[in-house]
Parts: structure tokens; C-alpha cells; sequence
């Protein structure tokens, strides 16, 4: 089994920092999702562990032997590419051995190993096609068949469900989380796709502009991001964002005024919050209540509501928020568009952020 | 341009498409009029030609004037020189140039580019003016008056254009196959003879057949770098023999075509992928 | 890592550098040198003479003959084959039945030898049974028509041009059709829709689209119309008198036929900087032209 570990890694292009001091860890057969929006330098990152890029500073172990200065071929790290990366006059059989045969294994060694990925991935009776006459998900099970073949160290996989349409990338979702049940190896897995994320993960590590922002398990991330930047990327719907100001403090009862809330959300709140200090108070989506408008704490108009069956998603207009508020209801709702309704939160499940972004710790009821 | 629609309806009568089909016949005529002329010619007697009937259809084929060029060993001797250096050197410049190529699509580095505007900078200037040089060259390594000067000469300077060409096919391979290959172990040498040249055949295909059109049909640098005869290339032996046939119309009709023969075949044999070839990487370079 | 990229690039890169320094590279610079001496060609002792060659060639009058016959024949590479090319090109551009032949039949030109041009278009301005006088005969009724055309001063280079211009078309067919059928199918069906009518899409689509070709072709025509060599030595020999004499065949004339190889070589050297400087403008032609319309 292999640990992976990245120390103080460092990468620019030019002028550009792509990759700040990155450090991770990374245990032995962990799913670990490496997740943040285009430009974060994820993929990058991804390129440096596979050996395709070189960082500018830091190191690479792969179980302890530092592998910064190796070639691609030689870390044991095998890479399925977004765009499956085929050889198109080649076929699915010789794909897969392609990268065996070149490098001197005997044929019976290949045979074995081909026809056991392709057992493993239910591709048996494509071998002989050429990418071109395959789907999507043929082609993306080839490009991960291919991996497996190599019996690498680690797995790499660099956005591989991007490419496929939705019914597909569910279907994929699963497999590759199968996969890893049976194989059980070391896999590093890039998505911009919080839903991949959330769960693939044994452990997510969320990246943003070149730095790690929190690494932790997904259920961790989603109920005690340590930022703003996790909170919003985490969870859908998104999280909702007020901007607030402290009223008032009375040892652990703060009032919290909400841009232009009619009344003041009343927190029970133990760390350090001082009257009229401004902050960033989130809430996510399924912990909103639509109540009359004499109960609720904040108030707005119904702008649009989705039924999606099971649950439905309404969108409401506050005034002086810039952005729509989301709300999360179980079932149907009888609401009607341009109702004014009344918004309760649910206390406990706020979370607060300073100006800066950063979480301000202390439970909250 | 569309042509008319028809389906049920049968095509109405159009001008314009008569117009533009009569334009074309005229064209094609005054076109292939010179080759027909040249097949003619060299069926017939060359007395048959100098009384004035070059141009009318010769119903009983003479053949004597093929049997007067394939009868001189001298003419063999042409075709077999013209075939060893044109086969040699159309290898020899497509061998050097398909990792060059690659080494300017795939792993370029700083000054490479430059390198590789000098190197295409040699499709510029004409060679006459290497000519003297190169002559001075060869000279020196006794080897004017061989078939080597010539087969040397036309490698080096094939891999201008061969360059060229195949920097531009090779860049049409996807950076990502380079790369997964990379990342299973393959090396650069495998990549390349493996995944790359098999999805470039069209190019090699267009690059061979204008390499060996070009060296086959060269002129200038056989007249100057051979003096004996039985280092002759085909189009040198075809004016010198011009010389001593001055009035066997006939007999240089047969040349002519005998001359042309294995450039033709080269070209019909790789017809279907001259245009694939010319639009996916020379056009745009 | 990039010590491995480094051995690939060397031995990949290596050979064909090796030649083309060798056998190309260094000749074309060497050429410099010798127009620098007096150099016969044979005899090991020459000297250096400094910028004569240079001044006699620019006082020359066999010199100037030279340069200006070589731009006449630049003058109708740009107008003869990329017109007729374009027009045959766009002729043969349609679906009907046996276009494929028609395509065979211009496409054969290419695949000849100057040489070969040469020979046939000599049978061809034939005075006495050639095709032209044939036909000009029979159709103004004169009886015999025997007019010397590769022999007449006035009218030797302008046949040589014509035969050259013959086989330069089909090149540039070659290129044009290339060009013409990377054109998307679907620009000229949207416009058809929009009812812009033949002539209109031909002006305002194909043709812009078109311009990469052109400058392949533009450029291949000018290159090649200084380049001639074979078809002229074949047809007239440079003359008569001179009368066809370009600057390509002259440089020959004056190394291979009068042993004066240094004073040859200063003039491949000329035409070379003429060359540079033709391509140099053209491209910058291509430049501002690429910016009004793009």
C-alpha cells in the first residue's frame, strides 16, 4: 500500500504563482478528492505528482522515496485523462497494453493482467474495437483499464467524469467508487464537481487560487468549513451569505442584525464578537424556514420556485441582498410567486465568518 | 457551389451550369492538348512527325521508337542511376526529418523555433546558388561524377520542406497521448514510431511522393555534378541524347514519356491522400 | 527529466542538423565568400578581390538584361497561373459525374519534369507543324504559318513563360482546390438561406476564405518563376541573344559556361538578397492586409 506525501511544492508559470507551498498527506489507500474551481491549479498539482510537470520547489514521496526528479514512467503512478487519451489506431486490447508491451513485460504477463481489467471493468466484449467505435463510457472504462493494467502505486485521475453527460457520470461515479472497494489501491481524484467530491471522498482537500483552504473528511467540510470559501463551494444548493453587524452582547446572547433584517437574529454565541463588529453569517439552503411573515426574522418576495418531485427549491428576494436567498423545502409547497413570506433560520446551524473570511470559532445555538 | 436540386422534380434547364461546363471543356482542352501531343508523337515515325502529322492519331501504333530506347543500355543505365538516387535520397531525407519534425512539435525548447525558421528558410533561396559551393565540396571528396554527390545533395536539401511538413502533422497529434504514453513508461522513440507516425501516414504519403518527384525530375544539379555518361540521370540523358536525335521527334517522344513514367505512377499510386495531406498541414503553414 | 528530453532532443534533432548545416547551411554561406574572389572554378589559387564582382555586376548590361527579363517572368507568375489555378480550382470544386477525371487531367502537369514541359511546348511553338502555328494557320487561313517562336528575340522569353506558366497552374490548382475544400459546406448553405446568390458568396466568403491558399500560392509562383532553370536551358538556352536570359540562368552561364565561378557566385548572391527583400515586402503586404481583416 502507499503513502503519498507532497512537502512545501511550489509552481509558477512565469510571473504567476499557481501552486503556493502545497503541503499533503496522503495514507495508503485513501480515495482522496483533490476539488476547487477552474484556475485553482488542482490539475496542475495533479501533473507535478504524476511527473507530466515539475515544481519549482518542494518534494514528492511516494512511500518515502522521493520521486520529484523521476520521469513520468518511473514513479508507479498510473493517470486516466479527461479526455480518456486513446490511441485512436489502436484497439481497446492494445491500449490497455500498450504501455506494458513497451517496456519489456513478458506476453504472458500482459495477457493476464489485460484480461483481468477488463473482467474487473465488464469490458471483455469490446477488446477489439477501435476508440472510435465505442461510447463515452466504454472509452473512460479503456483509459481507467489501461491504468489498472500497470498495477501502479497510485491512481490518478484527472477529471475523467468531465466529458460525459450527466446519466453517465452518475453511473461512472459508481464504478469508480466500486473500484476502489475491489482494488483498494491509493487513488488522487481532481474534480471541479463538489458532488464528485462529496461522494468519492475518503478525505477531500479543497483548493483554491494555489493554496489548500481545508482538508478533511467530507462530512467534516460540509458541517465545520473553516472558511467562507469552503462553506460556499461545499453543499447544494450553495450556502447563503448575509452580511451582518453585531447589535448587541450579553455574555453568550449576541444580536446579530442582518443587512436589513427587521429584527435581530439572536444567536448564542461563546467566542469573540464585540458590538459592531461586521461579519459574514451563512446558512445553508435546507435550513431556512418559510414562515408568516409575524414569525419570520427576515422578509422578502418569492421570485421562483422549482419542484423537482422529492423536494423543491425556492428562490426569494430580500431586500437590500443583492443575490437571491435559497431555500430548501421537503415535499411540495404551496407557494405562490410573488408572495411575501417570512424567513426563520435555524440558530444552531449558522455559521459565522469574520470579514476575512476565516470562521469564528465557538459553538452557536 | 450548389448544384440544382432534384429530386422528383427533374433539374430545370440551367445556363449558367452549361456555361461554366463549357468553360471547363475549353480549359481542359488546351491543357491536355500538350500531353496528348507528347503520347501521340511517340507512336509514330519521326518522319511521320517532320511531314506534319504530329498531331493526328497514329491508328497503327509504331513502336520503334520504344524499341530504339529500351535497346540502349545507355537509357538504362539513366533510369537505373535516376531510380537509385531518387528511392535513396527520398528515404534518406523523409528518415532524418520525421524526428526532427517531431522534436519541433512535441519537445520544443527556447531557440528551437529559430532553428526551425533557419531550417525552412532553405525552401527560399533557389539552388543556384548553392551550386558553386556545394560543387567546391564535393570536389574535395572526390565525389563529383558519382552517384553519391547527388543522392548527399538532394537529402540535405529535402529536409526543408520534409521538416516542414511533418512539424505540421506531428503538432495535429493530441499533447495528451503524448502524454499518457509518457506516463505509461513509453519512451520517446516508441511514442513516436508507435502512436505518432501510424496517425501521420497521410503526410509521409504526400512528403514521399514530392521528394521523389522533385529529385527524379532535377536537372540542374545532375548536369553539374556528373560529367560521364554512365553516371547520367534520365533528364540529363534526355537533352544530351535531344542532341544527337535533333530531328527523332518520335524517338524523344518516347523518351519524354518513359522519362515521366515513374513519377506518374508515384502520383496516381498516392493521389487520395495528396489533398488530405495538403490541407491538414501544408496549407495553413 | 530534462536531462532525458535532452538526449531525445539530440539524437532526433542531430542527424538532420548535421546535414543541412553540412550540405546546405554552409554552402550558402560559403557562396558569400567566393563572390568575393575571382575563382574559376578549377585552379587551386584565386585571390580575394574585394567588392569587384559586386561593381562589375551592377554595371553589367547583360546583367540588367538579366533582371529585367527575371521580373517580367515575376509580373506574370503573380497574374497567369494564380488566375487560371483559381478559376480552374473553382470549376472543379462541384459534385458531377466525372469531375474525378477532369481532376486527373490537370493535376497530370505536376508530376512532369521541367525538362519534359520544356520539350513538349518546344513541339508545341514548333514553326513548321507545331500546334500553335497549326492551329493560328487553320484559322486565319493562312497556308503555312511559320512563325519561329523560341527563336524570334521578342518572342523567346514570353514562350518560355507561357510553357512554365502551364504546369505552374496545375500547382497551383493543387493548392486552391486544398484550400477551397477545408471551406465548411454549412458557411455557403447559411448564406444560400440568407438568398446571397453564387457570385455574391464567391466575393464575400470563398475568396476571403481563400487567402491563406493565395499566399501559399503567390509565393510558390514567385519563388519558382526566379528559380527556373531547366525549362529555360531546354527551350532557348537563354536566348536567343540574350533574349531569354533571367538571372538564374545567367548565374549558370557565367560559373559553368565561362569558368568566372566568383563572379557567378555574386550574382546567386544578388538574386538571393533580390529574393529576401521580394519576400520580405510580401510578407509584410500579408501582415497588414491579415490586420484589415482580421
Amino acid at each position: 500500500m502507499t503513502e503519498v506525501k507532497l512537502q512545501n511544492i511550489t509552481k509558477n508559470f512565469g510571473l504567476v504563482e499557481v501552486l503556493k507551498e502545497i503541503n499533503l498527506s496522503i495514507s495508503s489507500g485513501e480515495f482522496c478528492v483533490i476539488v476547487g474551481p477552474s484556475g485553482c491549479g488542482k490539475s496542475t498539482l495533479l501533473r507535478i505528482i504524476s511527473g507530466l510537470e515539475s515544481a519549482n520547489a518542494g518534494q514528492i514521496l511516494i512511500n518515502e522515496t522521493d520521486v520529484s526528479n523521476l520521469p513520468a514512467g518511473e514513479r508507479g503512478v498510473a493517470m486516466v485523462f479527461q479526455s480518456y487519451a486513446l490511441y485512436p489506431h489502436m484497439t481497446a486490447e492494445q491500449n490497455m497494453s500498450f504501455g506494458l508491451r513497451m517496456t519489456g513485460t513478458p506476453s504472458a504477463q500482459v495477457k493476464e493482467r489485460v484480461s483481468r481489467a477488463a473482467r474487473i471493468l465488464q469490458i471483455e466484449t469490446i477488446l477489439d474495437r477501435r476508440p472510435k467505435q465505442l461510447s463515452g463510457g466504454e472509452q473512460q472504462r479503456v483509459a481507467i483499464g489501461r491504468a489498472i493494467v500497470r498495477e501502479p502505486e497510485v491512481f490518478l485521475f484527472d477529471e475523467p467524469l468531465s466529458n460525459l453527460d450527466a446519466e453517465l457520470r452518475v453511473q461512472m461515479r459508481v464504478e469508480i467508487a466500486r473500484l476502489h472497494a475491489a482494488i483498494g489501491s491509493t487513488m488522487i481524484f481532481v474534480t471541479h464537481d463538489q458532488v464528485e467530491a462529496m461522494t468519492l471522498a475518503d478525505r477531500i482537500v479543497v483548493m483554491n487560487n494555489g493554496m489548500i483552504q481545508q482538508i478533511g473528511k467530507p462530512i467534516e467540510l460540509y458541517e465545520k468549513p473553516i472558511n467562507q470559501f469552503v462553506a460556499g463551494f461545499l453543499g447544494q444548493p450553495k450556502m447563503n451569505f448575509f452580511e451582518a453587524a453585531v447589535k448587541s452582547r450579553e455574555g453568550c446572547r449576541v444580536e446579530i442584525l442582518l443587512g436589513v433584517a427587521a429584527r435581530p437574529i439572536v444567536l448564542s454565541f461563546a467566542g469573540p464578537l464585540a458590538p459592531g463588529d461586521k461579519l459574514l453569517l451563512g446558512i445553508r439552503p435546507d435550513k431556512i424556514e418559510i414562515v408568516g411573515q409575524e414569525a419570520g426574522e427576515i422578509f422578502g418576495r418569492v421570485e421562483v420556485v422549482e419542484h423537482l418531485g422529492s423536494k423543491s427549491t425556492a428562490y426569494v428576494a430580500i431586500n437590500g441582498v443583492a443575490e437571491l436567498v435559497t431555500i430548501e423545502i421537503v415535499g411540495k409547497v404551496p407557494l405562490d410567486l410573488g408572495e411575501s413570506v417570512g424567513l426563520r433560520l435555524d440558530k444552531g446551524a449558522c455559521h459565522l465568518f469574520g470579514v476575512d473570511g476565516a470562521v469564528l470559532p465557538g459553538p452557536i445555538n | 457551389m450548389t448544384e440544382a436540386r432534384a429530386n422528383t422534380v427533374p433539374a430545370p434547364f440551367d445556363p449558367w451550369q452549361i456555361a461554366l461546363m463549357t468553360c471547363l471543356l475549353v480549359l481542359t482542352l488546351l491543357f491536355i492538348t500538350p500531353i496528348v501531343g507528347v503520347v501521340l508523337s511517340a507512336f509514330k515515325t519521326s518522319r511521320d512527325i517532320s511531314l506534319g502529322n504530329f498531331w493526328s492519331v497514329p491508328w497503327d501504333l509504331y513502336m520503334g521508337n520504344f524499341a530504339e530506347i529500351f535497346g540502349k543500355t545507355a537509357v538504362q543505365g539513366y533510369m537505373v542511376n535516376t531510380l537509385i538516387i531518387a528511392v535513396s535520397a527520398t528515404a534518406g531525407s523523409i528518415a532524418l526529418s520525421i524526428p526532427a519534425g517531431w522534436v519541433f512539435a512535441k519537445i520544443p525548447f527556447r531557440s528551437s523555433e529559430y532553428l526551425f525558421l533557419i531550417i525552412v528558410s532553405g525552401l527560399f533561396f533557389p539552388p543556384q546558388i548553392v551550386l558553386i559551393p556545394l560543387f567546391k565540396l564535393f570536389k574535395e571528396l572526390h565525389l563529383i561524377d558519382t552517384l553519391w554527390a547527388l543522392i548527399i545533395a538532394h537529402t540535405a536539401h529535402g529536409i526543408p520542406i520534409c521538416v516542414l511538413l511533418m512539424r505540421n502533422f506531428f503538432a495535429n497529434v493530441p499533447r495528451v497521448l503524448h502524454e499518457a504514453a509518457l506516463a505509461e513508461g513509453v519512451n520517446e522513440w516508441q511514442i513516436l514510431t508507435r502512436i505518432a507516425l501510424p496517425m501521420s501516414l497521410p503526410a509521409v504519403a504526400v512528403l514521399t511522393t514530392l521528394q521523389f518527384t522533385w529529385i527524379w525530375n532535377d536537372f540542374l544539379w545532375a548536369l553539374i555534378f556528373t560529367n560521364s555518361d554512365d553516371m547520367r540521370t534520365i533528364m540529363v540523358g534526355l537533352v544530351f541524347l535531344n542532341g544527337k536525335y535533333l530531328v527523332a521527334f518520335g524517338v524523344q517522344g518516347a523518351m519524354a514519356l518513359l522519362a515521366t513514367l515513374p513519377t506518374l505512377i508515384v502520383f496516381l499510386f498516392f493521389q487520395r491522400y495528396f489533398i488530405a495531406g495538403l490541407t491538414a498541414g501544408g496549407v495553413k503553414g | 527529466m530534462k536531462k532525458r528530453d535532452t538526449y531525445w532532443r539530440i539524437l532526433f534533432l542531430g542527424p538532420a542538423l548535421c546535414a543541412f548545416s553540412v550540405f546546405v547551411l554552409w554552402p550558402l554561406i560559403d557562396s558569400f565568400r567566393y563572390s568575393f574572389t575571382n575563382w574559376n572554378g578549377f585552379s587551386s589559387n584565386y585571390r580575394f578581390v574585394g567588392f569587384d564582382n559586386y561593381a562589375r555586376v551592377l554595371a553589367d548590361k547583360a546583367f540588367l538584361n538579366a533582371t529585367v527579363n527575371s521580373a517580367i517572368w515575376v509580373v506574370a507568375a503573380l497574374v497567369l497561373p494564380t488566375l487560371l489555378g483559381l478559376v480552374v480550382a473553382l470549376l472543379l470544386n462541384r459534385k458531377f459525374r466525372g469531375v474525378d477525371v477532369f481532376k486527373t487531367i490537370f493535376f497530370l502537369p505536376i508530376c512532369l519534369a521541367p525538362i519534359v514541359v520544356g520539350q513538349i511546348w518546344i513541339w508545341i511553338f514548333q514553326p513548321d507543324w507545331g500546334l500553335l502555328n497549326t492551329v493560328i494557320g487553320a484559322a486565319t487561313g493562312t497556308a503555312s504559318f511559320g512563325f519561329p517562336w523560341l527563336a524570334k528575340p521578342s518572342t523567346a522569353l514570353v514562350s518560355v513563360i507561357i510553357a512554365w506558366s502551364w504546369q505552374q497552374t496545375s500547382i497551383a490548382m493543387v493548392i486552391f482546390l486544398a484550400g477551397l475544400t477545408s471551406i465548411p459546406r454549412d458557411l455557403l448553405e447559411a448564406a444560400e438561406i440568407d438568398g446571397v446568390g453564387r457570385w455574391k458568396q464567391k466575393l464575400h466568403i470563398v475568396l476571403p476564405m481563400l487567402r491563406p491558399a493565395t499566399a501559399v500560392v503567390v509565393a510558390l509562383s514567385i519563388i519558382n518563376a526566379l528559380k527556373g532553370f531547366d525549362i529555360l536551358y531546354i527551350m532557348t538556352g537563354g536566348g536567343p541573344f540574350h533574349s531569354s536570359n533571367t538571372l538564374a540562368f545567367f548565374m549558370y552561364e557565367e560559373s559553368f559556361r565561362k569558368y568566372r565561378m566568383g563572379y557567378g557566385s555574386a550574382i546567386s548572391v544578388v538574386l538571393f538578397l533580390i529574393i529576401l527583400l521580394i519576400m520580405y515586402v510580401y510578407f509584410r503586404q500579408l501582415r497588414k492586409l491579415d490586420k484589415i481583416y482580421d
